[in-house]
């Protein structure tokens, strides 16, 4: 018996790990990443916004209350650069990460105690903490992980939307004035630049408004 | 006279060469699956990255009495030689560290991948194959009684430094960039 135990206790963690994969596979495969379609993920139990947006957290209700808190975050993640910006308006929050070219994400979610849990509607993660003038964390874009301490900014820097009929532009200015923005219509493109004095843009000939996110917008 | 080197050098070529084809599957299945990036609500945890901190946590700690338990089995701590409660703790001890990895290596294969965007996520990643390599070796050491005596410490401790590893890699990176939290 003492020679067969060994095997059976191998056995046994190989079927666990196969079941919990399966299990995962089941459980999550409405938000599951596709490169080729976004899929549209289900509300799920823990939804605390309105019925028409998915669930934006990937944290369960929490009686801890939200510490009142606005400011917003912009800076790059580490090894690979690419900008972030991170809007807090007490309860909320909103991020958004792109690399100038081809890679963006918007993400939505809660600020509980100084701890940021945000989700994007294709399965991207960021988790943070408040840390004084900073943020700190890590955010999964496509599966790839990349931590971040990103500082307070000031306007003109932050974090910019516009929405035209048929895309979505996103634009970071970082502290040092620069910008890096993505104008998605289907597919991705570096936006084009943005005037920060009067907020607007010119995209094809017309004059796109962005509104600068303040961490409570739903999208 | 020919079969003897062949079955002796069977019996530490088989364990560890399973437990390598264990390793480079985990990590070959880890790179092709797309990741979904995708984490699960777990009551009472912020999120199922700390979940998965002190469940690492947890199998750590039963790792240090899995270590103790083996030293002593060996006979290397004198006070503890010989008692009859010795097998069943370093057996059921090992069961449980083994057990609450599970959900951790079901969501960093299934939610992340293999990954080397940076040192601590490569040295993860190959640990995590590592890991269950060793202990699928260190199984079916067990399993035979014609192992030879150097077989089982060698993957047992294995097992365990891979474990070390893997914990100082994700739970103290998790515990000091976030701070303790749940």
């Amino acid at each position: 018996m003492g020679r067969r135990s060994p095997l059976v206790t191998l056995a046994a963690t190989g079927a666990g790990l196969l079941a919990l994969l399966v299990a995962n596979s089941t459980l999550t495969n409405t938000n599951s990443y596709s490169g080729a379609a976004p899929p549209t993920p289900a509300p799920t139990p823990t939804a605390t916004t309105t019925p028409t947006t998915p669930s934006p957290t990937p944290t369960p209700a929490r009686t801890t209350p939200a510490r009142q808190f606005v400011g917003v975050f912009a800076g790059r993640t580490a090894g690979r650069g690419a900008a972030l910006a991170i809007a807090v308006k007490d309860g909320r929050s909103v991020a958004y990460l792109c690399d100038g070219r081809r890679v963006e994400s918007w993400l939505t979610g809660t600020q509980t105690a100084g701890q940021l849990a945000l989700r994007s509607k294709t399965g991207d993660t960021l988790t943070g903490t408040l840390a004084g003038a900073s943020v700190i964390g890590a955010v999964i874009v496509r599966g790839r992980q990349q931590t971040f301490t990103i500082r307070r900014a000031g306007p003109p820097a932050g974090l910019y939307r516009a929405k035209t009929s048929g895309s979505t532009i996103g634009w970071i200015i970082l502290p040092d004035g620069s910008q890096v923005g993505i104008d998605d219509d289907g597919t991705p493109a570096p936006a084009p630049p943005l005037d920060p004095q009067t907020g607007t843009a010119t995209v094809g000939g017309t004059a796109v408004t962005a509104t600068s996110i303040t961490g409570d917008e739903t999208f | 006279m020919t079969t003897v080197p062949v079955r002796s050098a069977s019996r530490v070529v088989l364990p560890l060469s399973v437990g390598a084809a264990v390793a480079v599957g985990l990590g070959v299945y880890g790179r092709l699956h797309q990741p979904t990036g995708v984490a699960i609500d777990v009551a009472g945890f912020s999120s199922f990255q700390s979940v998965k901190a002190w469940l690492a946590t947890v199998a750590l700690l039963l790792a240090v009495v899995q270590l103790v338990s083996a030293l002593a089995l060996f006979g290397h701590i004198r006070p503890l030689a010989g008692r009859s409660w010795l097998g069943p703790v370093h057996r059921w001890t090992g069961r449980a560290a083994v057990a609450v990895t599970l959900p951790v290596v079901a969501h960093c294969l299934y939610a992340l991948g293999f990954q080397y965007d940076q040192p601590r996520i490569l040295l993860h990643s190959v640990l995590g194959c590592f890991f269950y390599g060793a202990f699928a070796a260190k199984m079916l050491t067990l399993s035979r009684n014609d192992a030879p005596r150097w077989l089982l410490p060698v993957v047992g401790g294995a097992v365990f430094a891979g474990l070390v590893g893997l914990w100082l890699t994700s739970s103290l990176w998790f515990f000091t960039t976030f701070g303790i939290i749940r």
